[in-house]
């Protein structure tokens, strides 16, 4: 057995493959390549494919793959099935020091790793207990360690390291057959098993074994050297490619810097594939430069997986189980709904979907059909309509009672519903990934379903809701990988990942303080003292110590990779506008380039829209057609902003329906106050009766729930008109009284003004007064008064020219908190003001209004910008309500 | 580096043993010396890990982790466990030790901490949620709640008087427990009652007498009243004068101390009244804590509180534990000690033991109450130092401000209530001496509001004075503070006015940022284009640019959305290039509509910025919104995500914005508080008059009383305290005036060179700091316009310049010179020539399929579909699939495969068996046995035109010196359909053939290709036409990936096809 040494770039790796091509060159089939990635296999593969060799695959393979043909007959027992017997474990001893923890994912979780630490170590249940260290949850560790290990037994199924045992075991005894010559190249770090195998081959076959210099792997080589190897050392061949160290004030700018520089690189020549980007941090990292290399049109290949709980067709599919299971209530319904692909941008969900928001909490697919308002009226409906039928079959699978094999077969027809719709030519090649990662996340799905069903007793029946729980804990933890082929592409690649590459050109991000290094993350059930002591035992579990060589070596590597140019770089500040520390691997005599601003050209440019202004033959013939009857309120709220009057008075735009808790808004009990007065004048009687009706009918119309904010809105409309109707202040019964009445009239020859009085009262002479309950408090109704007043003027001319009634006055009542009336009269009556003169010129002033919108002035100009704070369009009409830049540009002003 | 006697002794370790207590001034290095005492404390042996040192702020905690790397640059191991070490935050400590001892804590290891927004829905939906469960038990308890409380918005009030009790460290049980504060109204009032009862109210006369008699008659109901219901109604109708009461008497003196006596037994009869709703109340938040726990414990989350709380918590409950983390520190390092809560101090006794705590602080700069802060947690430790250990450091000397702005700090807030009268002694040295570097600018106006305008107009004049003086300040080197945010936008208005460029700093206005807006509503109307509103606001945006005109068409046709969908010809009103605009649009958003599940939003949005090249205001506003997406996209789809921002926006939650970009030279407009621990050259102390509304909300709570509400007195519907509410209230009075002067000893000691202090005032006196200011400067009139220096003297008597300048007119505008391009140049880069976009590795069996029909090859071999996801077949056995018994035809090939090539198989199926032999008893079988040379199952790799192919020759031989392949298939067809058959994997046997000749040296003679079932056997012809090689097969392949083209090739073979009528479009019809 034959060690090779050597620092990076010493050609360890380059003697192997001529070794290799000899052998093939000599049509040797007695040789193997052994590796420890797939990736890494296939590079090699392909690298010397392209020299014009052809050659048997399975010469350059894993040590997995190598190992996986022994011991195929031994079923393999994945993490998730561990976790998921983890679970069971815990619940099953219920140990004191796990009992507030023992239904928590993370601790689950943590507990599934160590045990899977310590398998990976050749450390088992049964090797622990016998030197099982002094720390406060050892016991209760090892006592879930071995329920694990029985429930596995109960199943026969074998821990990966377990599996490397038994192979080790054969290979030492069967031998294997036609292998005289095996190289081991790109591990860094081998446990025990693995270490079995190597041994056992090494008896079998000439072996080499190629071993990076670094810190961390100091005792490996140590641990080699005392099994047997002799070592061989290579000195350091290839020169250091260039160092460049870059800063960037943020993440974001971090990652198009590093777009820019690929860009350059490719532009001066560089192929993307001779790129590569190191990561470390890739939560943080991996979706940023997704975005950043997609955006600069770089293609780019991840090495990295996305939690398959994410992708939506899982979330589909478990969204639709769970909607069952939960009895449909319609808002989770419409969420999976909103997954179905075929339904992503149809016009019929749309709609259905406002329709639902409008009287949801609600449940019951019945009920959500209902709400279709036809199947039959388009083609989008009654697709939706068939969706709706088919999820209803889900049904069936409630009460049911199964076997988790039975089950698993059952849902994986799950998979039908999810329906892609047909794909077209020409799209992007990015396009071709989103496409597989559906294509990979549903056979994920039917692997997870029989990932469950393995873990779980195969014999008991059980309801849909207890295999469920499984398949959710699985997939919880599932990791989907998109294959991606393209040759041409910049390699992304984690820090482990990268240590069996080296490419021309490199980039390692994310150099600050606690990224790169990473801290090393405390375990919980042995702390470092223990597994100092484990490690005296014999059982090679990490320090602290050792995780930090690793990182350090992890670092070294990654800058090593790079045969011409590595960058480094990291980003100045946190999001929160904190500086970072830089990376305590970063050599202080590197100093750092500042980044610049790069962005992707626009795809095309985009005048400016006109001034806002209507100025079309055709549009202003529509909106003089539109308002040749104009109401009051439309009036008004002109006068206070013509966009406002514009967008909300002419387009009459409508949002999403508002939240159940929302919908007792304000408008709302105003419309519920006017309408018990109205039904309080015609039939006088307990208003608290009349409240309590119109009330319940409301409520139902417009799905009101009960609840504490109800009840106290409620309360609160209930007093105020309480007390309205105990007032005296107005002499009701000196008045006839005309409740709710809508009135519309001539302005002149081409305007009709409409409107609606909520109460027209007339004295003995025949003199009348208009009432307009307010409700709102007193200090916001005596602002009326000195406002810019249409109603009151406008009113009173409906008074003299609908009502045919002399004007006499002209009442705001407002009614919450207090009564008053707050107005206009020609008596004083009840302090209010006398009839402003100017009132006489209003018909003129609307008429000049109505001429303004007809002329197409919509422009936001708003009376006061206090309005703007609580109107519906100030999003719309781009006004800044806090005073910001550029207020006259935005509005859209000339 | 020098230090000063009293920073030496601070920093001094020989006294490391001892606690110690260091009262840092403003500006007087406190950063440095605690950042030296570390570095010497590690000098002197101890190791970085053994030291705790907590600061108030990240902000801190990453300034001091920066300057300790910086202490010890060129010790990479000092350097590498400081990375480790323990300088962090209160919350950020707290969150490793929970990490470290999950399991004892019981928390998620994995926990993750929920920021102010997520903890904020979190908290909404479970008060929500709690109230309505104790409304659905107890309505009737509820209701009367709802009748007595003064304020009817529950919610919110519950929620932050649950918050402060979580910062005071205290469970509801011990507030509900808590007895109301001592009460001796009720005694009085009978001490009174028998005084005048007994009194013989000698001198005075009848009416005097029976005045006095019905005023005891008063009180006799009150405080015989059965019920406090009565006893209330019995306060309002007391009647007593005391003006009725004869002079000088002691009845007198009584009966004029009652009425103030009897408001206060009104909250007396006010808590009696209301216990129930007390309890009520009570009830709801129990509910709401338990609800909020559940909620954040499914999602694994913690908010801030919950780390103090389960820090604390895993400390009392686990002695072991706590010594062990005792015995883990050597020194606890704690920065601005004046600001820590009372469940911090909870904690800091709990890690605390003997002699070895360094606490550093300043209770003149206390200024957080309104987050439960409590100085005297301060006051108290500095005394426990006076009378043990003694080591009690001042830092007074001020390396900072100029003399005469410390000077001006002394003679206005120096003495004011609140602060502490301490020194402060100038200790920079400046190159050039500033005659006047403090200012008073007041703006007197007809009212308020126009004299605010004009302040904010002469501060920007005064503004551009100072950038254009000689020697000049830089725009960034100017902040403007002021109290009360409301007032920053007549400041913004004044400042874009006058052309002085200036950031909101840490402003609040996030969502209301206009590229956020147009964000939020551009993943509105991809959840949904039927919301018109915000259709409509992207339309408009600089992502659209579309006109009002375009607006109007499309609405005139209905819904804007759908009209947008259907568009399908220009509206005749419309010029071509808003058409073009509006089509261009409607086709992106149906592509991101498609894809917003499969993508995280963030994209979305990045592309419609790329699209258009939008420019905003703040591109870190952008990036925050964007970085707040992808989080979101992770956990929720665009639907729920814009559900939330609109709940935040619509409940007016204020999200600070994000920090401006460092390199632009601008003014910083920012509050008071958020200038603790900043210095600027020049500070503008502005709207002085205005102070904060600062009720005591109708719920309240404090750590001294508990629980406390304002409630309808039920005698006169009049709001109305309780005894804790009461006392809360005097309470929070009293900070809230000492801490009004503290926060102005802040603003102020932030300036270094130049400090303006400006205020107006509209047609009344000066409020707030403006009174206090000007209380403390007498030679100023406020009511004339004038402008002098004014020398004045500190109340230690030392002299300082004050320009006064008062003024009622407008500024004239200064016109200012360009400003500099600090702003980063953005660099626009078109995107790359598109490179060779086809795939490094195909099989073999891929090239055939390929060569069969392009679009199956895509499907099943380019994406990975498995046929039947889309097909339109119920579960079970799917409708083309072939079995053999039990097993699926790719199964059972296998099977046949695996004979053939010889592997052992324990239990062989016999029809597989059968099939084996098939071949093995054929001509070729024969040959075979004969054969020199024999590769099975030959698996290889090879290069062709630049894709390496991988494939599997079922067989080859070299047999009486010809080279034979052979391809077995178990296909279930007839004779004749093999025929057929053998034309589809004729190129997948000239690709095996090409791999022969390269193994071999030579080509094959013959290939056959053996369909087992039927037993035929069908020679395969190598010797194609150009057309049909593999090379140029490979070359096809290769460009329809490079082009993503893979048309369909309709026939027969669709029928057998498994995307047939699924995924693909196929209409072929027999
Ligand atoms: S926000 Fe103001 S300017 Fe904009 S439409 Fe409304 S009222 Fe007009």
């Amino acid at each position: 057995m034959r060690l090779i040494t050597g620092p990076a770039g010493s050609g360890k790796t380059a003697w192997v493959l001529d070794r290799f091509r000899e052998a093939l060159r000599a049509n040797d089939p007695a040789v193997r390549l052994l590796v420890p990635t797939a990736t890494m296999a296939q590079h090699l593969g392909n690298q010397i494919a392209r020299e014009g060799f052809v050659f048997r695959r399975g010469l350059i393979e894993t040590l997995n793959a190598f190992v996986e043909t022994q011991v195929s007959d031994f079923a393999p027992a994945s993490d998730e099935i561990v976790y998921l017997l983890v679970e069971e474990a815990i619940a099953r001893v219920d140990r004191p020091e796990f009992r507030r923890v023992a239904r928590m994912h993370g601790f689950c979780a943590r507990l599934a790793h160590a045990i899977l630490e310590f398998s990976a170590a050749g450390c088992d249940s049964g090797r622990l207990a016998a030197c099982l260290p002094e720390a406060p949850l050892a016991a209760a560790f090892l006592a879930v360690y071995q329920e694990v290990d029985r429930a596995l037994d109960r199943r026969g199924l074998l821990l990966r390291a377990k599996r490397l045992e038994c192979a080790a075991a054969r290979i030492h005894s069967g031998g294997i057959a036609g292998i005289r010559t095996i190289w081991l190249d790109g591990f860094h770090a081998l446990p025990d098993p693995e270490l079995a195998v190597i041994r056992a081959l090494g008896r079998q076959a000439e072996l080499t074994l190629t071993l990076p210099d670094s810190p961390a792997t100091r005792s490996l080589r140590a641990h080699l050297l005392a099994c047997g190897f002799s070592e061989e050392r290579f000195e350091k061949r290839r020169g250091s490619a260039a160092m460049v160290l870059v800063k960037a004030p943020r993440l974001e700018r971090e990652v198009e810097e590093i777009a820019h520089r690929i860009r350059k690189q490719n532009a001066a020549g560089r192929p993307f594939r001779e790129i590569g980007i190191i990561v470390r941090a890739a939560e943080t990292y991996v979706p940023l430069l997704r975005a950043a290399l997609e955006r600069f049109g770089i293609p780019a290949r991840f090495y990295f997986e996305t939690p398959a709980a994410q992708h939506p067709a899982v979330r589909f599919l478990t969204g639709a189980v769970d909607a069952m299971l939960g009895g449909w209530d319609h808002r989770a319904t419409l969420g999976v709904l909103r997954l179905a692909p075929r339904f992503a941008d149809s016009p019929a969900l749309d709609r259905l979907d406002f329709h639902v928001r409008e009287q949801i909490p609600n449940a019951g697919l019945a009920a959500l059909k209902a709400l279709l308002p036809d199947p039959e009226s388009s083609f989008s409906e009654s697709a939706l309509h068939r969706f709706l039928e088919r999820l209803s079959t889900l049904d069936e699978f409630r009460g049911l009672k199964l076997t988790p094999p039975d089950w698993a077969a059952r849902l994986s027809g799950l998979r039908d519903f999810y329906r892609l719709p047909r794909i077209e030519d020409g799209a992007a090649p990015e396009a071709a990934l989103l496409w597989r990662g559906h294509a990979e996340a549903l056979k994920l799905f039917d692997q997870t379903l029989s990932e469950a069903a393995m873990a779980l007793e195969p014999g008991r029946l059980l309801r849909l809701e207890d295999f469920w729980r499984a398949v959710k804990s699985i997939l919880r933890l599932k990791q989907l990988r998109v294959p991606d082929g393209r040759r041409d592409v910049v390699h992304v690649l984690s820090a482990y990942e990268a240590r069996q590459w080296t490419l021309p050109v490199v980039f390692v991000c994310g150099l600050v303080e606690g990224q790169f290094p990473q801290a090393p993350r405390q375990d919980l059930f042995f702390s470092d003292a223990a597994r100092h002591s484990l490690q005296q035992s014999g059982i090679r579990v990490r320090t602290a110590a050792d995780f930090d060589e690793e990182e350090r070596a992890l670092f070294e590597s990654a800058v090593s990779r790079a045969t011409m140019l590595a960058t480094l770089s990291y980003p100045e500040f946190t999001a929160r506008g904190e500086r970072n520390l830089p990376s305590l691997f970063l050599s202080r005599l590197l100093l750092a380039e500042p980044s610049r601003v790069v962005r992707p050209a626009p795809r095309f440019t985009v005048a400016a829209a006109p001034a806002a202004a209507i100025q079309s033959s055709a549009l202003l013939a529509e909106m003089g057609e539109r308002t040749a009857t104009i109401s009051v309120s439309n009036l008004e709220s002109w006068l206070q902003c013509p966009f406002r009057y514009f967008a909300g008075g002419l387009l009459k735009l409508k949002t999403v329906p508002r939240r159940p808790e929302e919908r007792l808004d304000y408008s709302l009990q105003g419309q519920i106050v006017h309408a018990v007065l109205d039904r309080w004048h015609k039939q006088p009687e307990d208003i608290s009766k009349i409240f309590a009706e119109v009330f319940a009918e409301v409520s139902e119309r417009e799905h009101i729930p009960a609840g504490y904010h109800t009840e106290r809105l409620r309360a609160a409309m209930l007093q105020d008109l309480q007390r309205f109707a105990a007032d005296t202040q107005w002499q009701r019964n000196g008045f006839t009284s005309q409740p709710e009445e809508k009135f519309q009239f001539a302005l002149n020859d081409s305007l009709e003004i409409t409107g609606r009085i909520d109460r027209l009262d007339r004295d003995e002479h025949d003199a009348g007064y208009v009432i307009d309950y307010k409700y709102s408090a007193v200090e916001q109704v005596k602002k009326k008064r000195s406002g810019n007043q249409l109603q009151g003027p406008l009113y009173l001319l409906a008074t003299e020219k609908h009502f045919h009634v002399r004007p006499a006055g002209m009442f705001f009542v407002a009614l919450k908190g207090k009564v008053e009336y707050v107005g206009w009269s020609e008596s004083g009556l009840l302090g209010s003001d006398p009839i402003p003169p100017e009132w006489s010129q209003t018909a003129e002033r609307v008429a000049e209004i109505a001429a303004q919108i007809r002329q197409g002035r919509i422009a936001p100009m708003p009376a006061d910008r206090k309005i703007c704070g609580y109107c519906d369009s100030r999003d719309i009409c781009r006004i800044e309500v806090t005073g910001a830049p550029g207020f006259a540009e935005a509005a859209g002003q000339p | 580096m020098r230090f000063t006697a009293d920073q030496l002794q601070a920093i001094d370790t020989n006294q490391s043993h001892l606690d110690a207590c260091v009262t840092a001034g403003p500006g007087s290095g406190k950063t440095t010396v605690l950042v030296e005492y570390f570095r010497r404390l590690v000098e002197s042996g101890v190791h970085p890990q053994r030291i705790l040192a907590i600061t108030f702020t990240e902000k801190a905690a990453a300034n001091m982790r920066e300057k300790l790397a910086a202490a010890f640059a060129d010790n990479d191991e000092t350097r590498a466990s400081l990375e480790r070490g323990w300088v962090s935050t209160v919350h950020g400590f707290c969150a490793r030790l929970l990490r470290e001892n999950a399991v004892f804590a019981g928390v998620d290891p994995d926990f993750y901490i929920a920021d102010e927004r997520e903890s904020w829905r979190l908290q909404q939906e479970a008060i929500a949620d709690a109230l309505c469960a104790v409304f659905a038990e107890l309505p009737e308890a509820v209701r009367a709640l709802i009748r007595g409380l003064a304020s009817r918005e529950f919610d919110t009030l519950a929620l932050s008087a649950y918050d402060a009790m979580r910062g005071a460290g205290m469970t509801l049980e011990e507030v509900a427990a808590m007895p109301p504060p001592p009460d001796t109204a009720p005694d009085e009032l009978a001490a009174i009652y028998a005084a005048l009862k007994a009194d013989p109210l000698s001198g005075s006369n009848p009416a005097q007498r029976i005045h006095v008699r019905a005023i005891c008659g008063d009180l006799e109901r009150i405080l015989h009243a059965p019920g406090p219901l009565e006893a209330l109604q019995a306060i309002e109708a007391y009647s007593g004068k005391a003006g009725q009461v004869k002079n000088g008497t002691a009845a007198r003196q009584l009966v004029s101390g009652l009425k103030d006596l009897l408001n206060r037994l009104r909250y007396t009869y006010i808590t009696a009244f209301y216990c129930g709703e007390r309890q009520t109340l009570l009830e709801i938040l129990r509910r709401f804590d338990r609800l909020y726990r559940e909620r954040k414990n499914a999602l694994g989350a913690l908010d801030f509180a919950d780390l103090e709380e389960y820090a604390v918590r895993l400390l009392e409950e686990n002695p072991e534990i706590r010594s062990a983390v005792q015995r883990q520190f050597d020194h606890i390092l704690m920065d601005e000690f004046q600001d820590t809560n009372g469940q911090q101090s909870r904690l800091i006794k709990l890690l605390r033991c003997g002699g070895r705590f360094y606490a550093v602080g300043d209770v003149n700069q206390s200024i957080y109450g309104f987050r439960h802060a409590e100085p005297q947690v301060f006051r108290d430790y500095r005394s426990t130092v006076q009378q043990g250990s003694r080591r009690l450091i001042d830092l007074a000397e001020n390396f900072r401000s100029r003399a005469d702005i410390l000077r001006a700090v002394e003679t206005i807030a120096g003495h004011a209530e609140g602060v502490e009268p301490r020194l402060l002694i100038p200790g920079k040295e400046f190159a050039k001496p500033r005659p006047v570097a403090v200012e008073l600018m007041g703006v007197l106006g007809p009212d308020a509001e126009s004299a605010l305008e004009t302040e904010a107009r002469w501060v920007a004049r005064r503004i551009a004075e100072l950038v254009s003086a000689d020697p000049p300040f830089r725009f960034q080197d100017i902040a403007v503070l002021v109290r009360n945010s409301e007032v920053i936008s007549q400041f913004a208005a004044g400042f874009d006015e006058a052309g002085i460029p200036y950031v909101v700093n840490r402003g609040k206005g996030f969502f209301e940022a206009r590229e956020v807006r147009d964000l939020y509503h551009l993943l509105r109307i991809i959840a949904n284009p039927r919301d018109e509103v915000s259709l409509a606001a992207v339309l408009r945006s600089p992502l659209v640019h579309a006109s009002d005109e375009s607006l109007l068409a499309l609405r005139l046709q209905g819904n804007l959305g759908e009209s947008l969908a259907r568009l399908s010809a220009r509206p005749e009103a419309l010029p071509p290039e808003e058409y073009e605009k509006l089509v261009r649009f409607r086709d992106r958003l149906h592509e991101w509509r498609t894809r917003r599940a499969s993508v995280s939003f963030d994209r979305i949005l990045l592309e419609a910025i790329d699209d258009c090249g939008y420019r905003a205001h703040s591109w870190t506003n952008i990036e925050k919104f964007l970085a707040q997406a992808r989080a979101a996209a992770t956990r929720m789809p665009v639907d729920e995500f814009v559900e939330s921002v609109s709940r935040f926006r619509g409940d007016d939650i204020r999200e600070p914005e994000a920090p401006p970009e460092d390199a632009t030279d601008t003014v910083n407009i920012m509050t008071a508080h958020s200038a603790k621990g900043l210095e600027f050259p020049v500070v503008f102390v502005a709207a002085l008059h205005k102070g904060t509304l600062n009720q005591t909300p109708t719920l309240a709570f404090s750590r001294n009383y508990g629980l406390g509400a304002r409630w309808r007195n039920p005698a006169t519907g009049e709001e109305k305290n309780d005894l804790y509410q009461h006392a809360i209230h005097e309470e929070r009075k009293q900070r809230e005036r000492e801490e009004a002067n503290r926060l102005l000893y802040v603003a102020m000691t932030r300036a270094e060179e130049h400090l303006v202090l400006s205020f107006s005032a509209g047609g009344r006196k000066p409020e707030n700091w403006a009174k206090t200011i000007l209380a403390q400067l007498p030679g100023v009139a406020v009511e004339t316009p004038c402008e002098e220096i004014l020398t004045l003297a500190s109340p230690r008597g030392e002299e300082w310049k004050l320009r006064v300048f008062l003024t009622d007119q407008q500024p004239e505008r200064l016109p200012l010179a360009a400003i500099a391009g600090t702003q980063d140049e953005v660099e626009w880069l078109e995107p790359p020539v598109s490179s060779e976009a086809h795939d490094a590795n195909a099989t073999v069996t891929a090239v055939a399929a390929f060569a069969a029909c392009p679009r199956r090859y895509y499907l099943a071999h380019y994406l990975g579909f498995e046929g039947r996801a889309s097909g339109p077949q119920k579960s079970g056995p799917r409708k083309n699939e072939t079995r053999t018994g039990s097993r699926s035809a790719g199964e059972f090939g296998s099977l046949v495969h695996a004979l053939l090539a010889g592997k052992p198989l324990d239990n062989p199926d016999p029809q597989a068996a059968a099939m084996a032999a098939t071949f093995q008893q054929s001509a070729l079988g024969r040959r075979l046995a004969r054969a020199s040379r024999i590769e099975r199952e030959f698996d290889f790799l090879m290069s062709v035109e630049g894709v390496v192919l991988r494939g599997q020759i079922d067989l080859w031989f070299e047999e009486g010196g010809e080279l034979v392949l052979v391809d077995y298939k178990t296909d279930a067809v007839s004779a004749v359909e093999a025929h057929q058959r053998a034309q589809e994997y004729a190129i997948q046997v000239r690709l095996y053939a090409l791999a022969v000749e390269q193994i071999a040296g030579r080509p094959p003679d013959r290939a056959w290709l053996h369909f087992l079932r039927p037993n035929v056997l069908i020679p395969v012809d190598l010797t194609p036409s150009l057309l049909d090689s593999p090379e140029q097969m490979v070359r096809d392949l290769r460009e329809a990936q490079a082009k993503q083209q893979f048309p369909l090739r309709e026939g027969e073979h669709c029928t057998r096809c498994s995307f047939f009528r699924g995924l693909c479009a196929s209409q072929y019809k027999a």
